[in-house]
């Protein structure tokens, strides 16, 4: 038996919640894709810039 | 985001743009879940110049004319950093010709065809490419019809099928 292929059925469960969420974030509008993309943008611009990078996060209306 | 998709806009009726329309990461995302970027890829097809050329010039001048500087390679438009990509092969001609449509709040802007942001993800072959490619077969609804013909006619099948074997 390949030991090294089973997953607990709790990872399997994870995984494909992970998966559905995916889909429902392909899912949504464009307007609020942008919002979360700035959201995203907020969250890794302090650690892109702790490497050095200089990263500009986008001024959109309606958010903050 | 609105008021540098207006200014696009603008940009396009002025005649300063042939036609532009939304690629890259944010094109993506319209069709897949958000893709983190800084930068607002806008493919352009650019007026001729005199020369014959493919130059941002003038673009760039008249962007300077309206307050809006170049930092790198983007310009600052209204808080979001734009790169200007002129279409300079057939692929990227027909992506523009056939770009769709979209509401933006009370704006209309245009997004590449997931069709053709995958051809051009094929083309360009970064491995950032082989991702997105990946995110498109897997969320995006993909016309199958369409994307063969666009692959057929860019000599891309090959490729295709080298990434998806």
């Amino acid at each position: 038996m390949d030991l090294m292929n089973t997953q607990p059925p709790t990872i399997t469960h994870l995984f494909e919640a992970k998966e559905a969420r995916r889909l429902r974030l392909a899912g949504m509008s464009f307007p609020d894709k942008v919002k979360a993309l700035v959201r995203l943008q907020e969250m890794a611009a302090p650690v892109l810039r702790q490497r050095g990078r200089n990263v500009q996060v986008w001024r959109i209306g309606g958010l903050s | 985001m609105k008021q540098t998709l207006q200014v696009l806009n603008q940009l396009e009726a002025d005649g300063v743009l042939g036609r532009y329309a939304i690629g890259g990461a944010m094109g993506a995302t319209f069709f897949v879940e958000p893709l983190l970027t800084y930068d607002l890829d806008i493919f352009v097809l650019l007026p001729e110049t005199a020369s014959g050329l493919l130059t941002l010039e003038p673009l760039y001048c008249v962007l300077r004319q309206r307050g809006y500087v170049e930092e790198a390679e983007c310009v600052s438009i209204e808080g979001v950093p734009v790169q200007f990509l002129p279409a300079y092969n057939a692929l990227l001609e027909e992506a523009l010709r056939e770009a769709i449509d979209v509401p933006y709040e009370e704006v209309t802007t245009r997004v590449l065809r997931a069709e053709h942001l995958l051809a051009i993800c094929l083309q360009t072959g970064r491995s950032k490419d082989r991702d997105r490619v990946r995110l498109l077969r897997e969320e995006a609804e993909l016309d199958d019809a369409f994307l063969q013909a666009v692959l057929e006619r860019h000599q891309l099948v090959e490729k295709w099928n080298q990434w998806t074997s």
